[in-house]
């Protein structure tokens, strides 16, 4: 009788593991969220490396809150995979090189969206040019002030040997701090990269006060 | 079937409804005293964070030491929950204790001393937070109980000012100061009146160089001030500071060790001795059963007594951080305005008329450990057809075509191998002689030093400074530091000379950055630039000279060059001068307010 029972139980428990569970997974989300981050419809230039640079999607109606970091890439553009719904676009204050605001820019994803989110830079530089005479690498930019509110902590031209060039991955740079509002000149000895690197990649930036991230060409120059 | 199964959940209930045998009840802990001080022993093993034995690692993160065995660290920014902490089950066990020890039957003055202490650990935990994470819930004696039902809000407290914080951890101080003994404990290991002063002293100062310095950091504060200090409150808490700090020196039983004729020697007992004289609050161990493997971790290769070493090394920046007997530029002299090697008998040499706090705080080639003299030695320069070449190996390789040893079992070396030192230096300071402390198996109990005589000099100078005092009084609390390391006495001083007779001073001490956080220079200093000194690790590779012939043949040059395992500069974001609050935290709390930059 009693082995009876214990073969009853097991043989139940069998049945139980077999039929009891489907697959409640949920499939992975498919809708792609991208855009970029741009200031009058100009994409910015930004540090990609490093998760340095980033949005933050929220969504309202769940018990628990968490956000999902978008990271940007230095082009300013981001992607995310997400699920269908409604979502809260915002930025980190003082994480980005722009004025920290606190507008929320809601959005609806369905399938793929794109949308771009708009930011006030202190400054915006225009007219960049890179230049190489010899083993020297100069650029120019202008400086065009769109909000003063803080200054102008450092302008930099950097060189690396990969397409990734910011504050965190360069080989060479050259920094001046002091500058104003106008045009303004770096030139930079790139000898040795430009014989030893079998790619060269330049790349200017703007660091304003109190915030850790610049402001970079959106582009960086292939010298090599 | 349903039967079974009721029979199976409903037999035994005697059995579930057993008292437990394992678990003491409130009654029974607060009768006895040594149950009391057993549960006061748990607090007690439950407040270390930071830089401590704990995260051997911990010793790394900053500009005192790199990582050294295995391959190079690759860190490039400090996180934002760099050594977090909020431990909110603490406060409440020690609430739950101190409820406990007021309705005890202990005798009165026994229950006062008990809760000063508890008060005093409550105190210390609150101040590990603040120092993270900028103001904080103050809960106060209240011991929180959800019942099913109640409404959640309840529990949920807001964050305290910056300030009112401080001004908690200062206030709590005062009181357990009141409740406690004056004498000295065994072992520095149980809080005494001056334990309790000294925290007020250490916090005033912290609050008072926040309100004084965030100025600079004019982003790092929230708009309800949970971050940030009014400038006006500096005043207040520099001559809280001040007046703590000298009723320490001038009347607690403590005061700097200076019992041994060999300063070198001296400065490595007084921080690392359990005979020390000024040791006013430590983590302490004891063999067997509370030992920590710090002394394993790191010990120099050729001293170790198991396979392990080298784990955390010290840097060329901090061995150059020490000055010279007699300039205050420590730099080491490498080579010649020309450029040319400095050639060298002995490799000691390199380092004779350094303050000799760098003899006790880091082993640096050609000084003793425990008897053994410990030479660094990276490679042989030799001469090949009159042109000088280099030839490294691996540890303990010797060929006698480069006369004998080529590198030492000591290093350094570049290689990615484990356990081999990458730096040319290692740590002495709460390095224990005892060889058998180095193995795995039985670990060493050298105690970590949370507080010090040396410190409330220093607190003096630097509160007193920001006071106005006059220099000669301030000058006079730091040179007797400088005294007891053998270098020259200052005749003013300034805050960037505190800044750094900090830094050597309390040098692997959880000191240096804590002082850089709260004087708003840390993103000056680790900022991250490739090309700035103080933010990237170097090394210091010792070459011995083969040329037969040569009069320069068996002596010794040095080579200063980045780290090779130190991957990134430091780089300290403004971000990092308070810790993110856990989203998880908020989720549970939404009344805590984020932080700046988060």
């Amino acid at each position: 009788m009693k082995t009876f029972f214990c073969k009853l139980i097991v043989s139940l428990c069998l049945l139980l593991g077999v039929f009891a569970c489907g697959k409640d997974n949920y499939d992975a989300p498919q809708s792609t969220l991208s855009g970029h981050v741009t200031y009058n419809s100009k994409p910015l230039g930004l540090r990609g490396s490093n998760q340095s640079v980033y949005l933050q999607l929220w969504q309202d109606g769940y018990q628990f809150r968490s956000p999902i970091n978008v990271y940007l890439t230095q082009d300013g553009s981001f992607s995310a995979k997400l699920f269908d719904g409604k979502y809260k676009l915002v930025t980190t204050s003082g994480n980005g090189p722009w004025l920290s605001s606190t507008d929320t820019l809601l959005v609806d994803v369905k399938g793929n969206t794109t949308v771009d989110y708009q930011v006030k830079p202190y400054y915006m530089m225009s007219n960049i040019t890179y230049n190489v005479q010899g083993n020297t690498l100069k650029a120019s930019f202008d400086i065009e002030t769109i909000d003063a509110s803080r200054t102008i902590d450092l302008v930099t031209l950097l060189v690396n040997d990969t397409k990734f060039v910011d504050l965190g991955q360069y080989t060479y740079k050259i920094e001046q701090t002091g500058i104003n509002v106008g045009h303004v000149e770096l030139e930079l000895d790139i000898k040795d990269i430009l014989t030893k690197s079998a790619a060269v990649y330049a790349r200017v930036g703007l660091r304003v006060n109190g915030i850790t991230e610049a402001l970079y060409d959106s582009e960086p120059k292939k010298l090599k | 079937m349903s039967v079974c199964l009721v029979c199976a959940f409903s037999s035994c209930n005697k059995f579930l409804d057993r008292e437990s045998q394992a678990i003491f009840t409130d009654d029974q802990i607060f009768s006895d005293q040594n149950m009391v001080k057993s549960v006061l022993a748990n607090y007690y093993g439950r407040v270390s964070w930071g830089q401590q034995f704990g995260d051997n690692g911990s010793f790394a993160m900053l500009d005192e030491a790199g990582f050294s065995s295995g391959s190079p660290n690759n860190m490039q920014e400090f996180p934002n929950d760099f050594w977090r902490m909020y431990d909110y089950e603490l406060v409440r066990n020690l609430n739950q204790f101190i409820v406990g020890v007021r309705q005890s039957t202990l005798d009165e003055n026994n229950k006062k001393s008990i809760e000063g202490e508890a008060r005093f650990i409550r105190a210390w935990t609150y101040f590990n937070m603040i120092k993270r994470l900028g103001g904080v819930p103050l809960v106060g004696d209240k011991v929180y109980d959800y019942t099913s039902g109640m409404d959640p809000a309840e529990l949920q407290l807001s964050r305290a000012t910056e300030a009112e914080s401080y001004n908690y951890v200062i206030s709590e101080c005062t009181e357990a100061a009141k409740m406690l003994g004056s004498d000295k404990t065994v072992n520095s290991a149980r809080a005494n009146k001056w334990t309790a002063l000294a925290l007020k002293a250490r916090a005033s100062l912290y609050a008072a160089s926040i309100a004084k310095y965030n100025y600079k950091t004019p982003d790092v504060k929230t708009a309800g001030n949970e971050v940030g200090i009014p400038a006006l409150e500096a005043t207040k808490y520099y001559q809280t500071a001040y007046e703590t700090a000298l009723d320490i020196i001038n009347s607690s039983p403590y005061a700097l060790y200076n019992a041994n004729p060999d300063k070198g020697k001296n400065f490595y007992l007084a921080v690392t001795s359990k005979s020390s004289n000024e040791v006013i609050w430590a983590k302490d161990y004891a063999y067997p059963g509370e030992t920590h493997s710090f002394t394993n971790n790191n010990i120099a290769s050729s001293v170790r007594g198991d396979i392990d070493a080298n784990f955390v090394t010290p840097v060329l920046n901090l061995v150059e951080a020490f000055e010279y007997t007699n300039d205050r530029k420590g730099d080491l002299k490498t080579k010649t305005a020309t450029g040319d090697y400095i050639y060298y008998t002995n490799p000691e040499d390199l380092f004779a008329n350094k303050d000799a706090r760098l003899y006790g705080t880091v082993i640096y080639s050609g000084a003793d450990f425990a008897g053994t003299k410990i030479t660094y030695q990276a490679g042989v320069r030799y001469k090949e057809n009159g042109a000088w070449k280099t030839v490294t190996g691996s540890p303990g390789a010797s060929n006698d075509k480069f006369g004998g040893l080529i590198t030492s079992e000591d290093g350094p070396t570049t290689s990615n191998d484990m356990y081999v030192n990458k730096t040319g230096f290692n740590i002495r300071k709460f390095i224990d002689e005892n060889k058998d402390a180095s193995t795995r198996g039985r670990g060493s109990d050298i105690w970590f030093v949370r507080f010090r005589y040396a410190e409330f000099l220093l607190i003096a100078a630097e509160a007193g400074l920001e006071l106005g005092k006059p220099q000669a009084e301030l000058t006079g609390y730091v040179n007797k530091i400088r005294e007891r390391a053998g270098i020259q006495a200052l005749t003013t001083i300034s805050l960037n000379d505190i800044i750094q007779e900090r830094r050597v001073e309390f040098a692997f001490e959880d000191h240096r950055y804590w002082d850089l956080k709260r004087l708003r220079i840390a993103h000056e200093i680790w900022n991250g630039s490739a090309d700035n000194y103080n933010a990237v690790h170097y090394a210091l590779f010792p070459y011995k000279i083969y040329a037969p012939g040569d009069p320069n043949d068996g002596k010794w040059v040095f080579e200063k060059q980045k780290s090779s395992h130190t991957l990134y500069p430091r780089n300290f974001k403004y971000q990092n001068y308070y810790n993110f609050i856990d989203q998880n935290w908020i989720n549970n709390n939404p009344k805590l307010v984020r932080n700046p930059y988060q």
